[in-house]
């Protein structure tokens, strides 16, 4: 067994393997097989068909790397790779520091707009979580600068979101 | 002919001269550093194109494709690390080639063998204009629909081992691009009373999320460094690097057939034609000894059949408007941005843009080619970048794209969460790119699969015996998916022996 495999038995190691196919399902189930009986009828036929071949194919995944594995003699052991050999704490820990720094992105650009939210959170993430040095991280801050402001802004005069602030660099629409 | 004189005046338009020098050198770059390839500049800079004309558009974005592929085998040769995933079996001989000093010798022969076998494709398909225009008047919606059918199974084959996975991902995408206003039979679905969702979700959030932030969270969370791999010396050899490929031309003539040919295949892409073409080249050559080892041989053949990929792959994706290979589904998402759906038409009514961006392919291969040869090893340099210091600019920089495609705040948090999705599907073996596909086939396959319908009254077996063409269709269908489960068997049986 690699070292980036851990192996988990009985019912916890199934839900462990398979917790992507049982989301997909819930989620096929829940938002395109229910509410389309809400739906005329003609409108429906396509989705709905759609939606059962998803079903079939997840439940034919399913079946059959089960099968294989009870076939191979492991039991109901189910092996599991772990996301590219991180520690499951680890994983989690950075996962979360990056959904929190992508959802800071998307806050500080709805309070400062896009060239001074996207130039801060270029610099406060290579600086932070990159780990470079302030001045290393002023560099892909610039880069940034020069892109969204210079390129978009001025250059291909797009009208750019300038925050509830309204902060608005000279030169932009 | 008319159209190709138009094709070469838009071309050498100095504007366009001018934007196929910027996008074969941001195709350069992104094909040369990790997490990054031409797919990603491709899907991130289509918001660049919107004030640009059809024809300056399309000749854009070709010549980022075309500086992106040969870019990743100057780092296969030179550090070991394909700098995309077609460029993975140039490293079998390309890395002991420059272990061995003889950097610059494989490097000539992979853009000589990738500026030919581009330039061979090209001419294929331009020759093959005439008759293609007759054979896609066979193409009504019933042959149509089967042949998006085909496209999602023949992606599956490809992906080698995740082949319920890949039809999983290609469903779903189909599934989700039903959200929204359904323009065949009328009526919004799936929009749960969100004014948002009445348009569907937006193709190029779509594309940026999938591509772009979801490689910034996978980078950011294996926090990948800079590649401090020793790089190797150049040396000397380049014009009998370029020779080479005149010496064995009768395999660069293979490859390139083979790659134009896999290109045409709806889906499968440079991948498949490297890792075939470099297969065929192992089983026919004489003195295969060396293969593995540093022969030229295992250089040329991959590089000239990942470079004919696209000329095949446009035949499909502007022809019926059905992805050819990965690239050529973000290039189908550009023109419906612009406007033009690609279908049976296309050769007639878009024939100038078609010859623009051939020929802006074929001179960014030539650019790019030249340019590699010439500066490989400062090139390679770039490699011990942090991408922690890069990706944060792209992703700033991929949110404003699909921010000004509608002007719509929210466009930013859909992106996000296709990135969030994308990411999960990658390390869940699901396909991105599967799931791309369906999402862009999504409409035309329901407006096709109803337009069969009332063609025969609502008869489902229009689908299978509409035509002699839908009959062959199926049976090609039929034939190859069993051939690739007789395949995947008989390799099961055998690792199954060997374990015994």
């Amino acid at each position: 067994m690699k070292p980036d495999q851990q192996k988990k038995g009985g019912i916890k190691g199934i839900l462990a393997e398979f917790y992507f196919d049982i989301i997909l399902i819930l989620i096929v189930v829940f938002i395109f097989i229910i509410p389309s009986f809400q739906i005329r009828v003609l409108s429906r036929q396509f989705p709905l068909a759609l939606s059962f071949v998803v079903i079939g194919l997840i439940v034919i995944r399913v079946a059959t790397t089960l099968a294989r594995r009870l076939r191979a003699g492991e039991g109901a052991g189910i092996r599991q790779e772990t996301a590219r050999a991180l520690p499951g704490a680890t994983l989690v820990r950075r996962a979360s520091l990056i959904l929190l720094s992508l959802s800071g992105l998307l806050g500080i650009i709805y309070l400062l707009g896009m060239v001074l939210g996207g130039v801060i959170f270029t610099l406060l993430f290579t600086r932070f979580y990159g780990k470079q040095t302030w001045l290393a991280s002023l560099i892909p801050a610039l880069v940034t600068l020069v892109l969204v402001y210079g390129l978009f802004g001025i250059l291909m005069n797009f009208q750019l979101y300038h925050g509830i602030f309204q902060i608005r660099l000279p030169g932009l629409v | 002919m008319n159209a190709l004189t138009e094709g070469l005046a838009v071309v050498f338009q100095w504007q366009n001269i001018l934007l196929i020098v910027v996008g074969f050198l941001i195709g350069h770059l992104f094909g040369l550093l990790p997490g990054l390839s031409s797919l990603v500049a491709i899907a991130i800079l289509i918001p660049w194109t919107y004030s640009m004309s059809l024809d300056a558009a399309m000749v854009f974005l070709m010549a980022i494709q075309g500086g992106g592929i040969f870019a990743g085998s100057i780092t296969s040769i030179l550090i070991g690390i394909p700098g995309q995933a077609v460029n993975a079996m140039t490293l079998n001989d390309g890395y002991p080639l420059g272990r061995q000093g003889r950097g610059a010798y494989a490097i000539a022969a992979a853009g000589t063998a990738s500026a030919l076998g581009s330039t061979f494709s090209v001419l294929l398909l331009a020759l093959m204009i005439p008759f293609m225009m007759r054979i896609l008047k066979l193409f009504s919606p019933p042959e149509v629909f089967v042949f998006v059918v085909f496209g999602l199974f023949c992606l599956a084959m490809a992906s080698r081992g995740a082949y319920l996975k890949d039809l999983i991902s290609g469903a779903l995408g189909l599934l989700v691009s039903m959200i929204g206003f359904n323009n065949v039979v009328g009526g919004t679905r799936y929009a749960f009373g969100m004014d948002y969702l009445w348009n569907g979700l937006p193709m190029i959030g779509m594309f940026i999320g999938m591509f772009a932030v979801s490689e910034f969270i996978s980078i950011a969370i294996q926090r990948s460094g800079g590649i401090k791999a020793e790089i190797a010396s150049r040396g000397f050899g380049a014009v009998e690097g370029i020779k080479s490929v005149f010496k064995h031309w009768f395999l660069w003539l293979r490859c390139s057939i083979f790659g134009f040919i896999i290109g045409v295949i709806p889906g499968l892409g440079g991948v498949a034609a490297s890792l075939v073409s470099y297969s065929h080249a192992l089983q026919t050559e004489k003195n295969t000894q060396n293969f593995g080892k540093g022969d030229i041989r295992g250089v040329i053949a991959p590089e000239s059949s990942n470079n004919a990929v696209d000329g095949g792959a446009l035949i499909p994706t502007l022809g019926l408007g059905i992805p050819g290979s990965p690239v050529m589904a973000i290039l189908l998402g550009a023109f419906i941005l612009h406007g033009i759906r690609p279908g049976t038409n296309m050769f007639q009514d878009n024939l100038t843009t078609v010859w623009a961006l051939l020929f802006a392919y074929i001179i960014a291969n030539y650019l790019t080619s030249a340019f590699g040869i010439g500066i490989a090893e400062q090139l390679a340099k770039l490699l011990r970048l942090p991408p922690l210091t890069y990706m944060p600019v792209i992703v700033v920089v991929g949110l404003v794209g699909s921010y000004v495609a509608n002007y719509d705040p929210i466009d930013l948090v859909t992106t996000v969460g296709f990135g969030i999705l994308g990411y999960v599907l990658m390390v869940s073996g699901f396909s991105r790119l599967s799931f791309v596909i369906g999402f862009i086939l999504g409409p035309l396959t329901e407006q096709y699969y109803f337009q069969s319908l009332q063609m025969w009254y609502g008869d489902y077996k229009v689908f299978l015996f509409h035509s002699p063409l839908a009959i062959v269709l199926w049976v090609i269908l039929i034939v190859t998916q069993g051939l690739y489960w007789w395949s995947v068997r008989k390799r099961y049986r055998v690792i199954q022996q060997m374990k015994e």
